[in-house]
């Protein structure tokens, strides 16, 4: 029943925060001084004409009539069309380009995942030793350093000098997946893996200072078999809710990473849109985006008290 | 309690960007002007070599800091005011209005990262302009919820306090207690916080240049040298290198400094008088 009650508002705060994101995309569409019908009839449209293009947009209605719209189109996928080129449907630009995004979030996911957890739980076992001074290294260079500084010195090594990697996807489309995507997932992975070794670390030597632990060690277990059985076990929860979380810095990590490789991702597609003042493909871009990154934190709160008795207890 | 020399490195190398930031633009060479040929090397004249038109480098680099030190400082004040007050109101507020503020400042978490920043800068028309108000305002609305949910935790956290209770008992007003006795004691916190703020500030208004929708063109920024810079940086890796590098040491330095400070700052490293 408490489950219940815990997943129930986990569910209505994801309503809410699903809501705001509609209404703050419906707004910067509404907000943008000139806006749609400008950019569609061009800048020397006679006020007739540009009178018409609001009309056809139904630009002339009131803000809510115009909102419950834009939430039935939006509902049946229908984003309107881009401003430029073709006038292609945003739908259509959105579904083209996120396969790329999607494949990096997910190999970077699962790196950063395996980087992190690896690291920290090496870096609580051996703590304030070398192992763990090097890997704390690690941790403070992958936070600070932006990535991209770190994909212009890589490129230049691994790509100009090593010649093992190509540097332009779209140039050598005929080499392997593996080929075009170690390089945008290792930098990607960076940042977030350095911040999962830390927390990682402390919830682990938390973890590893407790009765419990030394009980099982004086038992006899093995030594390794303490550290993941009984010490990374009674840890994993916050970290798969940070794994979780890593969603939505990937997605804006994709913004630099895939315009720097030129991959077909959204991150690309939404630097662009920005640049040639696309409105609509931006908009629907944040409002997946957002979508996404709402819909997956859902997913992890509402795994997190069906995996962990402690905290289905705690909580409510 | 022990300042580490890295609180000292990172707090020198601070003060002489500053300095950098205030003088060097127009040190030897004005940064916007065509001085030399283009790609000339580091020499006595041009300190860093100039870039692909010629400009000279070492002060673009100091409008560069200028230009990330401005908008990370303004960036900061803005979005913690907001922050700071979104609280109060969340905590001091009608019970309504503080349910309101605080849903609200939650569902401005539903926005990863940089995606309202993002946003926020393709609606803004007014091209015309070096673009620095735009990012000013996207990284300002994008940073406050955080501050707000910091603040608030602490704004709890001590309403209940003894000596917050003995005030209201003395018959103080709300404002007075707010501003006299709970904004003080949270200043250290927010001092360190804002710092690592400001970390992420400026490295999200690089990436912003980076991508070339921050500050407009022919205004320098690190970001977009970094930019310019990889495109020839296999015939020219020094323009490529010195932002990087300025970028680099400016991020590790506040680091280091918000470190430092609030291993200076914090309670727990204080002596502590009422231990039991």
């Amino acid at each position: 029943m408490q489950l219940v009650r815990a997943i129930t508002s986990r569910l209505m705060y994801a309503a809410v925060s699903l809501f705001f994101v509609s209404v703050v995309t419906f707004m910067a569409d509404s907000i943008r001084p000139g806006g749609a019908e400008y950019a569609l009839a061009g800048e020397k449209a006679t006020k007739e004409t540009i009178e018409r293009v609001r009309k056809l947009l139904g630009k002339d209605q009131k803000w809510y009539v115009r909102y419950v719209k834009y939430i039935k189109n939006a509902a049946r996928l229908n984003f309107g069309n881009s401003y430029y080129g073709i006038k292609e449907p945003v739908f259509d630009i959105v579904k083209r380009n996120i396969p790329m995004t999607a494949r990096l979030a997910f190999w970077a996911v699962l790196l950063s995942s395996c980087i992190g957890i690896t690291l920290g739980v090496i870096a609580a076992v051996y703590q304030l030793r070398t192992a763990d001074k090097l890997i704390l290294f690690f941790s403070t260079f992958g936070t600070t350093i932006p990535s991209f500084v770190l994909a212009p010195i890589l490129t230049a090594v691994f790509c100009t000098n090593l010649n093992l990697l190509p540097i332009n996807w779209e140039v050598y489309r005929d080499l392997p997946d593996f080929y075009y995507l170690v390089l945008p997932v290792s930098i990607m992975s960076l940042g977030p893996s350095a911040r999962l070794t830390r927390n990682t670390r402390s919830l682990m030597i938390d973890v590893l200072h407790q009765e419990f632990i030394r009980f099982a060690v004086a038992k006899g277990v093995p030594r390794w078999k303490v550290i993941i059985r009984h010490g990374l076990r009674n840890a994993i929860m916050p970290i798969i809710t940070q794994i979780g979380m890593m969603l939505g810095g990937l997605l804006s990590g994709s913004f630099v990473i895939e315009s720097y490789f030129t991959l077909p991702g959204i991150g690309k597609e939404a630097v662009e849109s920005i640049k040639r003042g696309d409105t609509p493909v931006l908009i629907t871009i944040t409002l997946v985006g957002a979508t996404i990154f709402v819909v997956s934190n859902l997913i992890v709160d509402i795994l997190l008290p069906i995996l962990d008795p402690r905290i289905r207890e705690a909580q409510v | 309690m022990k300042v580490s020399k890295f609180f000292w490195i990172g707090l020198v190398f601070l003060v002489g960007l500053i300095l950098f930031a205030v003088f060097g633009p127009s040190f030897k060479h004005p940064y916007s002007d065509i001085v030399a040929n283009p790609h000339q090397p580091a020499s006595l004249e041009y300190w860093c070599g100039t870039d692909e038109q010629g400009r000279d480098v070492f002060a673009r680099l100091a409008m560069g800091a200028r230009y990330s030190l401005l908008i990370g400082l303004t960036v900061q004040i803005i979005s913690l005011s907001i922050g700071v007050f979104m609280a109060i109101l969340a905590v001091y507020a009608h019970r309504i209005i503080g349910q309101v503020v605080m849903r609200f400042t939650d569902a401005m978490f539903a926005f990863p990262d940089l995606l309202f920043a993002f946003l926020i800068i393709g609606v803004w028309e007014g091209s015309n302009d070096d673009g620095v108000l735009p990012v000013i305002v996207a990284l300002s609305l994008s940073a406050w919820p955080s501050t707000t949910r910091l603040v608030r935790s602490l704004l709890v956290s001590l309403r209940d306090q003894e000596f917050i209770v003995a005030t209201r008992a003395l018959g103080a007003s709300t404002a007075y207690i707010v501003l006299r006795h709970a904004i003080p004691q949270m200043i250290p916190l927010l001092l360190t916080d804002s710092i690592i703020d400001l970390v992420r500030t400026i490295m999200a208004e690089s990436t912003l240049n980076f991508l070339g929708i921050g500050i407009k063109a022919p205004e320098p920024s690190w970001g977009n040298m970094i930019n310019n810079g990889r495109q020839d940086m296999n015939s020219h890796p020094m323009q490529l290198f010195w932002p990087c590098f300025i970028l680099s040491s400016t991020i590790f330095a506040l680091s280091f400094v918000g470190d430092g400070l609030r291993n200076i700052l914090d309670p727990r490293n204080r002596v502590t008088y009422n231990k039991k």
